[in-house]
């Protein structure tokens, strides 16, 4: 089934632009299973050592894994490290 | 990078517990606080890195958050400099480092000469020191010119010099001045003679007249080749002589050395020392810098403070270490003493008979007697014997009495012939 893709992602395919700034989506970027960054994030849900939420607008970022902690935050960007196990949407 | 930047602008390490420290969080970002180094210890706590004039506004934000934060430690430069702030030496010191090593840096702790090659360190140094580039010199004052023109002037053998300064380090290179070969005079009178007794094997002359045949005997000092040329229509002439003698020739060398030696046997007591030198200065931290006893090794190694090749301090540490030892006599194995002295006794021979030189044949004999033992080497060589040596006045005197006596027959002659 053809999944209908939205306007945001269609300008900026059209107009080869990043996604994430139009349709302000958070960007994850994770590294070695050790770091995750999240841009465009909408503050932090729940913290604690095992589980990070993040709010990221449409959607929830979950990060879960163990020693995990925030190495820094500021309005733009968060930067999760420890070790990750999964992260989900939803 | 932001290690340093943090240290610069001083940190807060802020505890934040309540029901809903996530919520504290977010608001400390919507406030513009950033924040790192968020650990959470359990559900209800979590600790927090700020910047120190951020500290304040956490705690608003967590009271408005029905949080509570506790400031758990400050760090940084102004959390250290409030700290020293009544502690004058503290202050002090920093201040009085930095003006000592910006002092310091401007003098010479430390000189290096580079490029000499006969002129020995000694002698430039000394030279150095009277133009004025001496340990703990001014360097900004130096002028190269007048410190080259100095030095040139005490010692001639030096085409060139400079001094370069790093750090408190001044490297001199120096470069020789190369001696002009001696000219060859091709009328100046020399002759051949023989450097050593021997039979002449061969003979190749370049210049001069021949006194010598092949298989004749000759004494040192004769000569082989002279400079004075006969000539059949004209004056005998001088010139340079020159040739390659070759001869077979004898040596008979004796070399002794006594069969027991003094070997310093340590006592297995030692005293270590530490002393500062500062310049000519040098201040001992031990007692009794003297002599120990009558018989002891002193043993120093220096260390000069400082970053190797960069910077150097005044100051250099000197470790001494003092040994006491007993001079015992010791026997030794005659056949080693004459192996020992067999090796030296063929050295000499090589340095003999030079480089083109070669030895035929050896033999050693030794006897001992009163303790010392003496070997005996007998060799038979081949070698250039020819020696150039200038004409003395007697022998120029005969030529010229000689000329002066043809020249009288040969009027004769003419008179005669008229008759």
């Amino acid at each position: 089934m053809k999944q209908k893709k939205g306007v945001a992602m269609s300008v900026a395919e059209r107009f080869d632009l990043p996604y994430e700034a139009l349709a302000r989506v958070p960007r994850l970027t994770v590294t070695g299973g050790n770091q995750a960054i999240i841009e465009n994030h909408h503050g932090l849900v729940e913290y604690s050592g095992e589980l990070i939420e993040i709010d990221g607008g449409k959607m929830k970022l979950s990060i879960r894994g163990y020693g995990l902690e925030i190495s820094s935050m500021t309005k733009s960007e968060t930067v999760v490290i420890g070790k990750i196990l999964s992260v989900e949407f939803s | 990078m932001d290690k340093y930047i943090s240290a610069l602008r001083g940190g807060a390490r802020i505890r934040i517990t309540g029901a809903n420290t996530a919520q504290v969080l977010n608001r400390c970002v919507e406030s513009g606080v950033d924040f790192g180094k968020a650990v959470a210890s359990d559900e209800f706590t979590v600790d927090i890195s700020v910047k120190r004039k951020d500290a304040g506004k956490v705690y608003i934000i967590a009271e408005r958050s029905m949080c509570t934060a506790q400031l758990l430690r400050e760090n940084g430069i102004p959390v250290q400099g409030r700290r020293i702030k009544k502690r004058y030496v503290l202050m002090i010191a920093p201040v009085l480092l930095i003006v000592f090593m910006a002092w310091s840096s401007m003098h010479v702790w430390d000189i290096q000469v580079v490029g000499n090659e006969t002129i020995s360190d000694g002698e430039i140094l000394r030279a150095l020191s009277k133009a004025g580039v001496t340990t703990g010199s001014y360097w900004p004052s130096f002028v190269s010119d007048n410190i080259r023109s100095r030095v040139m002037v005490q010692i001639p053998e030096i085409r060139w010099i400079t001094v370069n300064i790093t750090g408190s380090r001044a490297t001199v290179l120096v470069r020789e001045r190369v001696q002009s070969p001696e000219l060859f005079k091709e009328n100046a009178g020399v002759n051949i003679e023989a450097e050593k007794a021997g039979i002449i094997t061969d003979i190749c002359i370049y210049r001069g007249q021949s006194r010598i045949k092949h298989g004749q005997t000759v004494a040192q000092g004769d000569v082989l080749v002279s400079g004075a040329v006969d000539s059949t229509f004209a004056d005998t002439r001088t010139l340079h002589a020159k040739a390659d003698i070759w001869a077979r020739t004898w040596y008979e060398i004796v070399s002794a050395a006594p069969l027991s030696e003094h070997r310093k046997l340590s006592e297995g007591s030692e005293e270590k020392g530490l002393s500062l030198v500062f310049g000519d200065k040098r201040i001992n931290f031990y007692n009794n810098s003297g002599k120990v006893g009558e018989n002891y090794d002193k043993i120093y190694s220096e260390r000069r403070l400082g970053v190797e090749g960069i910077f150097s301090l005044p100051f250099k540490l000197v470790r001494t270490a003092i040994t006491e030892y007993e001079l015992v006599e010791v026997q030794l194995d005659a056949n080693d003493v004459a192996d020992r002295l067999k090796a030296e006794l063929l050295d000499e021979l090589s340095g003999r008979i030079g480089l083109d030189g070669e030895i035929i044949s050896t033999a050693f004999t030794h006897i001992e007697k009163d303790g010392i033992i003496y070997v005996t080497l007998r060799a038979e060589c081949h070698e250039n014997i020819a020696a150039e040596r200038e004409m003395t006045q007697a022998e120029f005197l005969e030529i010229e009495h000689l000329n002066s006596e043809r020249e009288e027959e040969s009027k004769d002659d003419g008179t005669d012939n008229d008759g």
